[in-house]
């Protein structure tokens, strides 16, 4: 349950100077929850009418909105071409139609994948783990397009493996310098290629528009996990237009089975583009004085179902690896970043923390912003108004690890705060969580994706694809054949049923 | 750069949508998203030969298809079409990997079926068939957790990704040898017990299964991996034994008591 507190009180309670301390605000700035309950909510199932009869499940979504044309956008989930490349969703009328473009170099579908346009031009990048996969060992794509609607196949930038890559997270900008303008990406990702097992990596391009955009992957875990350990599967990286870069983990500290890792919750952070002898380093944990501030400490953080023939421990999904990082986007505000990571507090739940940092990640919120039982994918925006956004999917009714009923729920919630203390909540989704049956893992995706882009937010999710207007209290449209009246879906000659399952929705809460 | 021109063996295998079709339009499209060119024409399928499911139902309608450029096309041409799919969205856009006139595409004439998804996944059927080492027909005497796995990960107990295989190994008793050589009555097949999206799909073997087996020689041990092998973490699998198989793709195995597919391939008695 989300706890909710009112800020005057807890700065009463507190003392104004101890409330600006922990949660990074003042105690008296005035609060706007009131006017952001009244702006506008779409959502959209993205998957085109051309393929109303498909029943896969569309899980892990991510989504790049154009910053230079918002109308243009790019999604992407596992969601298999019929044959030949993978394909990525696109639109060019602000989400309200979608296109499944087939121009992944990856058969049929990636093993994982994110998108991000950059700032002031259409090029779209791409982060992936191509299939097949060689010799068992999943590795990196870093890919370019221009034209994200053409049938040319995205451009290969980067292509390593080693060891193994795993799970690879886009972040994009646009570095204006007045004279030259240059995209800036990170991709952070879990690179197995190291015999230590410090795996956290981001691999940073300061001009990766040109013809040869010079990646380089750094190494950004600077403690040595346990033997036979590694980093937790999501690196992610938050950019800022000054240059500043944060990057968060969940580094191994401890544990000696995958059911009870002990994990550091970490941020690093680099202030020129991820460039220089020792990039990523500029935050240093006052415990250690290592590089990498380390915000909560031997966390417990289940990497559940064990084995392959446990039951998903969480309504039919898997848990182990989720944590997200936003910076606060308006010049001079570098130095706001919030982050969301989840981890077991008692002996079953999963639990969301939310923290922010007002000095650039020297110190942290002291208590949870918000704590959120049972929900995994958090996803963090920062709008031009500083109005952070928070969004996650929580599961809800009778709760048993690996026992998932007609009584549980996934709900979506999307949440605004412009205080990091009184927050909105816009229920996305409210779907059976027991329904559809699950193909595989993940269930609706070990991630999903928030952005800002001036005052509006954008987002995705993955979820039941049941059209029922009672599920979608924000309401929704559909692109598929479909029946609101009868709760139906059905294939491209609109007669014949389609069983339900797993699809992305696009959603954008305009500021 | 000059394309090169496939011949029809080649593009009967490359392309997963083969139809016949009319031009009815150049310089056009049914996608309204698409920027028109001189290679997007539209085209009115009159007989679809190989499809999947989603493009199964276009008989009779109207496509976008960005030509291949190899011929020149007219309105009103009569075409047979190798294509791949490109766009769907309220309409269908689909990438032509070649065109030729229908009376001159004898070879897929002569794959018409009644079914052209059914055909399509014989078709990949047989070049799985093709590409194989070992095709035989089988029974699961055991499924076991290779030697030396470490449980947990590939990498070492502490060290998971969504992605680790979980690999088992099913024994399969040899009853009958249809592609290949195996000298020993049993052959041992690795596959990944992972619920991931990235093996859900590939068979998962149970004592007591019977059927055909599509396999090909395993590669070395997928781990440990070189210089990553942490300290202190012995090797994960045992060296792959002299006959030791994968079967991944879906269609690698079936099931004895399964009509068709690769008995039909095969002339397995029903």
């Amino acid at each position: 349950m989300a706890k909710r507190r009112s800020r005057a009180r807890v700065a009463k309670k507190l003392g104004r100077r101890k409330f600006r301390a922990r949660t990074g605000f003042s105690a008296t700035k005035p609060v706007a929850v009131a006017a952001l309950a009244q702006q506008s909510v779409r959502v959209v199932n993205i998957i085109p009418e051309s393929l109303s009869g498909e029943s896969n499940q569309d899980s892990e979504p991510s989504l790049a909105v154009n910053p230079a044309n918002p109308l243009q956008m790019a999604a992407s989930a596992f969601t298999p071409a019929l044959s030949g490349n993978a394909p990525i969703f696109v639109s060019v009328d602000g989400g309200n139609t979608w296109l499944l473009n087939a121009i992944v170099p990856s058969d049929r579908m990636t093993a994982d994948i994110t998108v991000s346009f950059a700032g002031k031009s259409t090029t779209l990048y791409a982060g992936t783990i191509p299939q097949p996969i060689i010799d068992n060992t999943p590795g990196l794509n870093i890919l370019r397009t221009d034209n994200f609607l053409g049938p040319t196949k995205m451009k290969i930038l980067v292509d390593r493996r080693g060891s193994g890559v795993d799970q690879p997270y886009i972040a994009a900008t646009t570095i204006d310098t007045g004279q030259t303008s240059k995209d800036l990406v990170a991709v952070g990702a879990n690179d197995f290629n190291d015999p230590n097992g410090q795996t956290a990596v981001f691999d940073v391009s300061n001009n990766a528009g040109a013809a040869n955009p010079g990646f380089k992957t750094i190494r950004v875990d600077k403690r040595r996990p346990p033997p036979g350990g590694a980093d937790a599967p999501s690196i992610r990286p938050a950019i800022q237009s000054d240059g500043t870069i944060y990057g968060a983990f969940l580094a191994l500290v401890g544990g000696t089975n995958l059911a009870n890792l002990r994990r550091d919750v970490v941020v690093v952070r680099d202030d020129n583009f991820g460039t220089g002898q020792n990039p990523f380093t500029a935050l240093r944990d006052p415990g250690d004085n290592t590089p990498g501030r380390r915000v909560a400490q031997s966390r417990l953080v289940p990497f559940l179902p064990m084995g392959s023939f446990d039951p998903p421990p969480i309504g039919q999904e898997r848990i182990g690896s989720h944590i997200a990082i936003a910076v606060d986007p308006r010049a001079g505000q570098s130095s706001v970043v919030y982050l969301a990571w989840a981890d077991r507090v008692g002996t079953t739940d999963y639990t969301i923390h939310l923290r922010s940092s007002l000095d650039r990640g020297v110190t942290w919120s002291t208590n949870d912003l918000l704590s959120i039982a049972n929900a995994v994918n958090p996803a963090l925006a920062i709008n031009s108004d500083g109005i952070v956004g928070f969004l996650y999917q929580q599961l809800t009714g009778p709760f048993t690890p690996g026992v998932v009923t007609a009584a549980n729920r996934w709900v979506t919630h999307f949440r605004r705060s412009s205080d990091g203390v009184n927050w909105n909540d816009l229920v996305l989704a409210t779907t059976p969580a027991s329904e559809p049956p699950g193909q595989g893992l993940p269930y609706l995706g070990d991630y999903l994706h928030l952005l800002a882009i001036e005052k509006d937010f954008y987002g995705i999710f993955s979820a039941n694809n049941t059209p029922d207007m009672a599920n979608f209290p924000n309401g929704v449209t559909f692109q598929r054949n479909h029946d609101f009246d009868q709760k139906k879906l059905f294939d491209i000659d609109g007669v014949t049923p389609v069983d339900i399952s797993i699809d992305p929705f696009f959603f954008t809460v305009s500021g | 750069m000059v394309k090169k021109k496939l011949s029809e063996d080649e593009l009967m295998s490359q392309a997963s949508f083969v139809f016949q079709g009319t031009v009815t339009q150049l310089k056009a499209t049914t996608v309204p998203e698409i920027p028109v060119t001189g290679q997007t024409a539209i085209v009115q399928v009159s007989q679809i030969i190989h499809a999947p499911a989603a493009l199964s139902r276009y008989f009779g309608k109207e496509i976008t298809v960005l030509l291949s450029g190899n011929r020149r096309v007219k309105v009103d041409d009569r075409l047979t079409f190798f294509a791949t799919e490109w766009i769907f969205g309220k309409g269908v856009a689909v990438r032509s990997l070649g065109e030729v006139r229908t009376q001159d595409a004898p070879k897929a004439l002569a794959s018409i079926s009644t079914n052209p998804v059914q055909a399509l996944a014989q078709r990949k059927l047989q070049n799985r068939v093709d590409d194989a080492d070992l095709v035989i027909s089988g029974k699961v005497s055991a499924v076991r957790i290779p030697a030396g796995a470490v449980s947990g990960t590939a990498r070492g107990p502490l060290a998971p990704s969504e992605h680790d295989p979980h690999w088992r190994e099913a024994v399969v008793e040899v009853q009958d040898v249809h592609k290949g050589e195996s000298k020993k009555k049993s052959v041992v097949v690795r596959f990944p017990a992972s619920q991931d999206r990235m093996w859900y799909r590939a068979p998962k073997f149970r004592t007591g299964q019977e059927g055909h087996f599509i396999l090909k020689k395993a590669g070395p041990p997928p781990s440990p991996r070189g210089a990553a092998k942490p300290k202190g973490v012995k090797a994960v699998m045992a060296p792959a034994q002299a006959e030791t198989y994968t079967a991944l793709d879906p269609q690698d195995f079936q099931s004895i008591t399964q009509p068709d597919g690769l008995k039909r391939l095969l002339n397995i008695p029903e």
